[in-house]
């Protein structure tokens, strides 16, 4: 039997022995809510008056997207990843192999790909391990670059420098305001699918034990946390949701190569956007991302030669003026203190 | 608290509306008044020096253009999009360029992997904003191949670059030449990028063409022999240890095949303080005039493609293009190989097709006429490839595409020359009928070698 018990905050249902939680105060749905609207209007704004925008609101979107589960790996990890884009190559590839060779389309290869990236993950998971601080991150940061060479070593299945292409289309309307669309909402759906669940996890009871992985991990042992466990989910999850961004990207453009999204330059704009937008917050990926993407389009639109000079310029004043950990969404986060928004528990 | 939200979130879409709306009206006017000028996105990486160039020299052909009555009284306008070597960025461009800009044509320079992103994007839009992509230096075979396969589709994509596999009779020449000077043993290096491997492994046979010998079995043929071969890392910087190995391998002549953005300069100073300095040395990806300056002089005596630094025609061969040479100094540009090959003869090639066509508007006419419309360039005839043979459809005509071993009887051409004194290059081919070229104009390197103070 159902039982409901409406309190002053929530709506407690619980059935059997299981109970869940439904917070009706508004502080904590209200910017969540805000913000959806607001993602899920912008794609109509954009395609009707300017559709450049709608293309560069998808890579905010694929940014954003891909710093969520780098923040998500940190915190649970208590270790900074500088290699998240060899899961989008393995996504990427994944989706790309299977749609060409097999003549898979988009929805075939999403499990396929994800299955994929999660066996990829797993095997080098006991990184997380194995190794921490600056060997950690020179391990990370050359998994990707040895990926690229191995595109270029086997150029008969990854075609080198010019990549796979010919890829099932993520979308296929026939009308190209409906493309724009399709896509921007794909986007927006999967950065949404990110945002929730890694809200729910952080506050869940599993999220609580990540943040003590992340604070101290020998006390967190000290504790009964298993600790390789959390470290080894956490780096899973985390790089199969970069996976996903990688599938994305494959059917999206239609073309997928390694020299594309496995140098460094690459994973800087990543950490950027987590660093930038703010690494405690899960909505400052968010903010990252978009703030990253247009600006980076405003440049070029405005300031010709210079604007490869200004981009980094501007985003390294960032990275010492915002607060430190907090980045753009702290500026708002300081502002409105009492709403809830999901954060992560960051140390390291 | 929430209605300030509310308000707040109602203000920021309406300015962003207004402003947008502004924008959207204001390009409406323009397509609504008297006939503006035909627009041509450039989509590239502006950071690199060749991205710039290409840039540099479209918008002096635009303004070669105008000034001589434009097309059909309407005037030429190019615009850069800056895409920094990257697709998501490429594609973003290429949106705004058809959306924003209300482009005719875009071209998009060079990176094989960026035209086929932007390619992609342009087939979705292209019923609903018909316009030519143009593929400025863009080389894999891989961009031609949908042409063929949904002409409908794609009718609409054109490359102005010899494509991979179109480059065999290059390479044969370059064996050809190295045979011809009595050499027997060689030593053979390429950049490790996908194009070169498919030059130096055989190209298998289609159901166009029997299988193509790769560069070591041609050579073979001659009863010449590769002693020593290596695919070296793009800019690897450090060649010394490379050049003593062939050394030791017996080699009396190095091939070096390599882009345009290579650290060929690198490998010049290496080669020339290394003990191959002696050895004939064939280069491709010299680019650039000031190659003699970038490496001290000491690429003197080293075989190049003529054409990658120097026009094989100008002046009164091309009467419809004018004299790059003259216009190099006139505006001050420099001069390579994206710029000889396509960019600035690709634009008379357009501006010509475009008369044919009647103008812009309609964009199937002018699809006809680039397949009809040829122009002599600074390189040779420019034309389109119009039989429907993958890679060569909708390409700058160079190799007979019946026998790809061999020069098309009109189309590009490509020539060797010597770096001599003072950094001149002399052909030592003969490019085209009445141009002064000859195997009798190569001298050892040695020999130039002592003209250097």
């Amino acid at each position: 039997m159902v039982k409901i018990d409406f309190k002053r905050d929530r709506i407690n249902i619980r059935w059997r022995g299981g109970k869940w939680d439904w917070m009706i105060e508004p502080r904590y749905w209200r910017n969540t809510f805000y913000w959806t609207i607001v993602l899920l209007l912008l794609p109509l704004f954009f395609v009707y008056f300017s559709p450049g925008m709608a293309v560069t609101m998808v890579s905010a979107n694929v940014y954003a997207a891909l710093g969520i589960p780098l923040a998500f790996m940190g915190l649970g990890t208590g270790r900074v990843n500088f290699g998240p884009n060899f899961y989008v190559g393995v996504g990427g590839y994944a989706a790309a192999l299977l749609s060409l060779h097999l003549g898979f389309g988009q929805l075939a290869t999403l499990p396929l790909a994800i299955i994929i990236t999660a066996i990829a993950a797993f095997i080098f998971s006991p990184l997380v391990i194995m190794a921490k601080g600056l060997y950690y991150t020179l391990l990370t940061l050359l998994l990707p670059l040895v990926f690229l060479e191995v595109t270029f070593i086997y150029t008969d299945i990854f075609k080198g420098d010019v990549g796979l292409f010919g890829i099932s289309p993520l979308v296929d309307f026939g009308s190209t305001t409906a493309n724009f669309l399709g896509a921007a909402y794909i986007s927006s759906v999967i950065l949404l699918i990110f945002l929730l669940f890694t809200n729910k996890i952080m506050k869940s009871r599993y999220g609580l034990i990540m943040a003590t992985v992340n604070d101290d991990e020998e006390v967190a042992q000290g504790i009964g946390v298993n600790i390789n466990r959390v470290k080894i989910l956490s780096f899973i999850v985390a790089a199969t949701m970069i996976g996903i961004i990688g599938w994305f990207l494959a059917h999206y453009y239609g073309t997928f190569s390694g020299i594309t999204y496995l140098p460094l330059t690459f994973m800087l704009k990543i950490l950027l956007v987590l660093m930038i937008g703010g690494r405690a917050q899960i909505f400052g990926c968010v903010a990252g991302g978009y703030f990253v993407a247009f600006l980076e389009m405003i440049l070029i639109r405005t300031m010709g030669d210079f604007q490869p000079v200004a981009f980094p310029i501007i985003l390294l004043i960032l990275l010492f003026v915002l607060p430190r950990g907090e980045g753009l969404f702290g500026l708002y986060r300081r502002r409105h203190y009492r709403e809830y928004f999901p954060q992560t528990h960051v140390r390291r | 608290m929430r209605i300030k939200m509310l308000v707040t979130c109602a203000i920021i879409f309406a300015v962003i509306g207004v402003a947008f709306g502004f924008a959207g009206t204001v390009q409406a006017d323009q397509k609504a008044s008297v006939k503006g000028p035909i627009v041509m996105v450039y989509v590239a990486d502006m950071a690199s020096p060749a991205g710039s160039l290409v840039f540099s020299w479209l918008k002096v052909a635009a303004e070669q253009i105008n000034e001589s009555g434009g097309i059909l009284g309407q005037k030429m306008k190019v615009i850069a999009e800056d895409c920094k070597g990257q697709p998501n960025l490429a594609v973003e461009a290429y949106t705004r360029a058809l959306t924003n800009h209300n482009a005719t044509i875009v071209s998009i320079y060079p990176r094989s992997e960026i035209v086929l992103a932007c390619e992609a994007k342009a087939g979705e839009m292209y019923p609903d904003y018909p316009h030519i992509l143009l593929a400025i230096g863009s080389a894999s075979d891989e961009i031609t191949y949908r042409i063929v396969e949904q002409y409908d589709k794609w009718k609409f994509v054109f490359r102005d670059q010899i494509t991979v596999s179109a480059r065999v009779p290059i390479y044969r020449d370059q064996i050809d030449f190295f045979h011809t000077l009595g050499v027997k043993k060689f030593a053979l290096l390429r950049e490790d990028l996908t194009w070169t491997e498919s030059i130096f492994n055989a190209f298998p046979a289609t159901k166009y063409h029997p299988a193509i010998l790769s560069v070591p079995d041609y050579a073979k043929t001659l009863g010449m022999e590769v002693v020593y071969q290596k695919a070296l890392k793009y800019r690897a910087g450090m060649y010394s240890p490379i050049f003593e190995a062939i050394t030791a391998s017996g080699a009396e002549g190095i091939i070096f095949i390599a882009s345009d953005g290579n650290d060929t300069d690198v490998v010049v100073r290496q080669w020339y303080d290394s003990s191959a300095r002696d050895l004939h040395m064939l280069l491709t990806g010299a680019t650039g005039a000031r190659f003699w300056e970038r490496t001290g002089g000491k690429v003197i005596g080293v075989i190049v493609g003529a054409g990658e630094i120097m026009p094989l025609l100008s002046g009164k061969y091309t009467p419809e293009v004018p004299d790059v040479m003259e216009t190099a100094e006139k505006y001050g540009l420099q001069l390579a190989s994206p710029v000889l090959y396509s960019g600035y003869p690709d634009m008379f090639l357009i501006k010509k097709a475009l008369i044919k066509a009647g103008g812009a508007d309609d964009i199937n006419a002018v699809i006809k006429a680039l397949e009809e419309t040829e122009i002599m360039g600074p390189q040779g005839l420019l034309k389109f490839e119009t039989t429907r043979i993958p890679p060569f459809f909708h390409g700058a005509v160079f190799c007979d595409i019946n026998d790809p071993t061999k020069y098309a009887a009109q189309g590009i051409r490509s020539a060797l020359g010597q770096v001599q004194e003072n950094g001149k290059i002399v052909f030592i081919q003969k490019p085209f009928e009445g141009v002064d070229g000859s195997i009798d104009y190569y001298k050892s390197v040695s020999e130039l070698r002592k003209t250097l103070k």
